[in-house]
């Protein structure tokens, strides 16, 4: 009976043993932000810049995020260390869609709807593969959105501002994804 | 009860079992345990997975979070959409069935009874409820005709429940509870849902809504959902009752942004229902009652408007207005009510450590009445306006400490002027934990039948006849409460959070019937033996409500509530009136409510909801127990779930609410079998 109680106290009060990072099985739950910056990784993955939107064949790949900073530490901390032909990762924080530099990856979060237009205006034309999370997102020219729906993760895709931005995405990631703006 | 008890828990307790028996013949994967959030530990790295692996994976909670439940000081309750669509409800009413503090007995098909805290009946009239910044608690008796409330529940975002008073920020009514049901963004409702529900002795649904952008910065919905209510059965003798009912609600919402600052939201509803009514209603002429049996007519809308400006971090300004209007003809009565509602709210932060929202309201109704002989008011129209100024501020005290000070000035046509002030102390014991004290003051304004109505109750056969009848008065005060609460709210593990709250509520001016002294009206002659609706009746009510949330496995979670509540209330010494003791009797004194949600294998879900409710005499019920069932297919890729809901599995058919049926007989809610399926495009 001690041992029950003090294994209470210790419940009531959040002593939570540190553990090793592990890799969730799937189904399982896990925090929004964490499974976002692992959808980044893959992207990287599975899209093919132009050469010549680097400057050398190790130069990493820029990651840039807009406004209200949703990730946290979640974002540098797994991309620490981690290549994608033999690429590594750069993590940039911009305030506002005029700070925006020379990226690969940006992602637009939900805080930014309303200056959506402002944003695809900034880098239009260029090879960055634009990240967002709604549906409006890839419907207004964004290139991929992550939807959480009733908890589940879901992508769409808009081809047509993939090929606007100079960008080849492969057919694995197509095939898994909803596919919008093709009739426009 | 502890058999009832035991065959309520059995199907939870067997699915603890199961998940047991599942989670040692997994013991891999118990113990790679996903950490939402961080903390203490590590969090996963996602990254080592393969894209199709992520879309397997879900999501802790959903996306926007307007703020952490953790650091709301009072006792609150919030129920989130995917709660909703699992518990395998219908309509709105029953949502709040597990919240704790919360009483809900349904007494037929359309009528619910629904309060917080003490005081149910089918006027209960101390609770405030709004729809998207709404209010739709009805002028006539400061109640909520719950049969015209309902929406999508697909697009509600979450319904944020407050028990005790609310007065200092939401105004009178807010008396022992708000509720505040939130419907999504237009942006998060794109694409088309359908959905369809039928069954044995439930309501048959469907219901559709399409959501679509609107130019570079908008998007819009439209809805319509229809719902047709079996008949229940009648207490003695069951037979059917005549007491089906149906619904047709039709409604959009759209919101927009218009540069980096401004947002707008447009949206309204329209309804029209139909119940069948069956009473036998007090006549004045022999046999001196009449059976009426009649199909009502009940129909509604609304249009609302708001504005918000952002102006800077924490700081915004928000402009709302609304017009409601509502036609209950329900076979006793049929009443209008148009409400117009004007409400600006500004938010800023004068200096450090200072958060403060303080706001002006304007609110117009109109009421016309049109009586039978059982009940009728005079005058039988109606205009009144509400004016009224709030303010609050939080206060830093320290690291961990807030003090929140605020308070509402109300001046209406019907209660003069109405002071509100409330006081909440906060302090963070740890980053996950809450501690919280509030003392605050609230009233419930007269509502017409308090100062204008006339019930002829029953008319006995003699010669002459007598009437029983009786008068609300002119001078009828506001109902005021004094509460003190306390509170403690920790995410105690990773797997489990506890919330608990108490209170110690000071109530005066009650409403109470008061016998007159007989008179005799003529043409025809007749003797009146009155009663009077005064403000006789004070009394005090302690009581305790405790949550608790446990993820037990990654694909496991139980929700256990409980709710004690102690009520004792004297006529004073003015008083001649006996109804203390039935407005005591009205609310369970303990309830209890399990809720296993459990993800199986193979898309499936599994949910289970056992309730046992205390005896309540007064309005005629004993104590019961009863249970809940959902199981659930769906497919994430193609929108598509499947799932089959049992209601009331215990008993054939019984009783949750005797009593205040009006003139209608009592109706017993039976056991009630159905399919849902739903289906989403994006």
């Amino acid at each position: 009976v001690r041992r029950a109680a003090a294994l209470l106290v210790l419940l009531l009060w959040g002593a939570a043993i540190p553990a090793a990072p592990q890799e969730p099985e799937p189904g399982s739950d896990v925090a929004e932000y964490e499974l976002k910056a692992g959808f980044l990784y893959n992207f990287a993955k599975y899209v093919a810049w132009p050469e010549a939107a680097f400057a050398s064949p190790e130069a990493p790949i820029r990651i840039g995020v807009i406004g209200a900073v949703p990730f946290g530490p979640d974002l540098e901390r797994p991309l620490r260390d981690k290549t994608v032909h033999a690429r590594g990762f750069e993590v940039l924080r911009y305030g506002a869609a005029e700070d925006v530099g020379l990226v690969h990856i940006l992602f637009v979060p939900h805080s930014e709807r309303g200056r959506l237009q402002g944003i695809l205006e900034r880098v239009k034309s260029r090879p960055v593969l634009t990240v967002g999370e709604d549906d409006a997102f890839s419907r207004r020219g964004g290139v991929v959105a992550i939807l959480i729906e009733r908890r589940q993760p879901r992508l769409q895709i808009n081809p047509r501002a993939a090929e606007q931005q100079g960008l080849e995405i492969a057919t694995k990631l197509l095939r898994i994804a909803t596919i919008v703006g093709e009739a426009e | 009860v502890p058999g009832a008890l035991c065959l309520c828990l059995a199907p939870v307790l067997a699915a603890a079992l199961l998940s047991l028996a599942l989670a040692s013949a997994n013991r891999a994967r118990a113990e790679v345990w996903p950490v939402p959030g961080g903390g203490a530990s590590a969090p996963p790295d996602l990254t080592v997975l393969d894209i199709e692996d992520l879309l397997r994976l879900r999501v802790t909670s959903p996306g926007k979070k307007p703020a952490r439940l953790i650091d709301v000081p009072a006792a609150t309750t919030i129920l989130r959409s995917d709660d909703l669509r699992r518990q395998g409800i219908t309509t709105l009413p029953e949502a709040l069935r597990n919240v704790p503090g919360f009483h809900v007995a349904r007494q037929s098909p359309s009528n619910w009874v629904i309060s917080s805290r003490g005081f149910s009946s089918g006027n209960s009239n101390k609770l405030l409820v709004l729809i998207d910044g709404r209010s739709v608690y009805s002028k006539l008796n400061s109640g909520v005709f719950w049969d015209v409330q309902d929406t999508l529940l697909e697009d509600v975002d979450r319904i944020e429940v407050i028990r005790g008073p609310g007065g200092a920020l939401y105004g009178t009514n807010a008396v022992n509870g708000v509720v505040n049901v939130i419907t999504k963004d237009a942006a998060q409702t794109e694409g088309l849902h359908a959905g369809l529900a039928g069954g044995v002795e439930s309501s048959a649904q469907g219901e559709a809504r399409y959501g679509f952008a609107l130019g570079e910065s908008g998007a819009a919905r439209v809805f319509a959902k229809y719902s047709a209510f079996d008949d229940a059965v009648r207490a003695q003798g069951h037979r059917a009752a005549e007491d089906g009912f149906s619904m047709l609600r039709g409604g959009f919402r759209s919101d927009w942004e218009r540069g980096d600052r401004d947002a707008y939201t447009f949206q309204g509803d329209v309804y029209r229902g139909q119940p069948r009514f069956e009473a036998t209603l007090p006549r004045l002429a022999a046999p001196f009652a009449e059976l009426v049996r009649e199909r009502g007519d009940l129909a509604g809308g609304n249009l609302l408007a708001r504005w918000t400006r952002e102006l800077g971090d924490r700081s915004s300004l928000q402009l709302q207005a609304y017009y409601d209007y509502t036609s209950r003809e329900d076979g006793l009565f049929s009443q209008d009510e148009s409400t117009g509602d004007l409400e600006l709210q500004h938010r800023f932060q004068p200096r450090a450590g200072h958060d403060v929202v303080w706001g002006i309201g304007y609110r117009i109704t109109r009421s016309d009445f049109d009586g039978d002989f059982a009940l009728d008011f005079s005058p039988n129209a109606r205009t009144d306006d509400i004016l009224n100024v709030f303010v609050q501020d939080e206060i830093r005290l320290g690291e961990r400490v807030a003090l929140t000070l605020g308070t509402k000035f109300e001046y209406g046509d019907l209660d003069g002027l109405q002071v509100m002030p409330n006081a909440r102390l906060a302090w963070h014991v740890r980053e996950e934990a809450l501690a919280w004290l509030a003392v605050s003051r609230a009233v419930r304004a007269p509502a017409l039948v308090d100062v204008d109505s006339r019930f002829n109750l029953a008319t006995l056969p003699s010669q002459p006849p007598i009437v029983v009848s009786a008068f609300g008065k002119d001078d009828f005060e506001s109902e005021d409460v004094f509460a003190a609460e306390a509170g403690y709210r920790a995410q105690a593990s990773e797997r489990l959070s506890v919330d608990v709250a108490m209170f110690f509520n000071l109530y005066e001016h009650l409403r109470s019937i008061e016998p007159g002294t007989p008179f005799v009206e003529t043409a025809p002659l007749r003797l009146i033996l009155p009663a009077f609706l005064e403000n006789e009746l004070r009394g005090r009510s302690y009581g305790a409500e405790l949550a608790a949330n446990l993820q037990a496995t990654p694909d496991w979670r139980l929700t256990l509530s409980y709710s004690h509540l102690y009520l004792n209330l004297r006529p004073t010494t003015s008083s001649r009136a006996d109804d203390a003791e039935i407005d005591e009797r009205r609310t369970p004194r303990d309830q209890v409510s399990l809720r296993s949600s459990h993800d199986l294998p193979r898309d499936l879900s599994l949910d289970l909801t056992g309730r046992l409710l205390g005896r309540t005499p007064s309005l005629g019920v004993d104590a019961y127990a009863e249970l809940d069932a959902r199981i659930a297919w769906s497919d994430p890729r193609s929108g598509i779930e499947v799932a089959l809901v049992g209601q009331n599995l215990l008993h054939h058919d019984h009783e949750e609410a005797v009593a205040d049926t009006g003139f209608r007989p009592p109706s017993a809610i039976e056991r009630a079998f159905f399919v849902q399926f739903t289906r989403r495009l994006p």
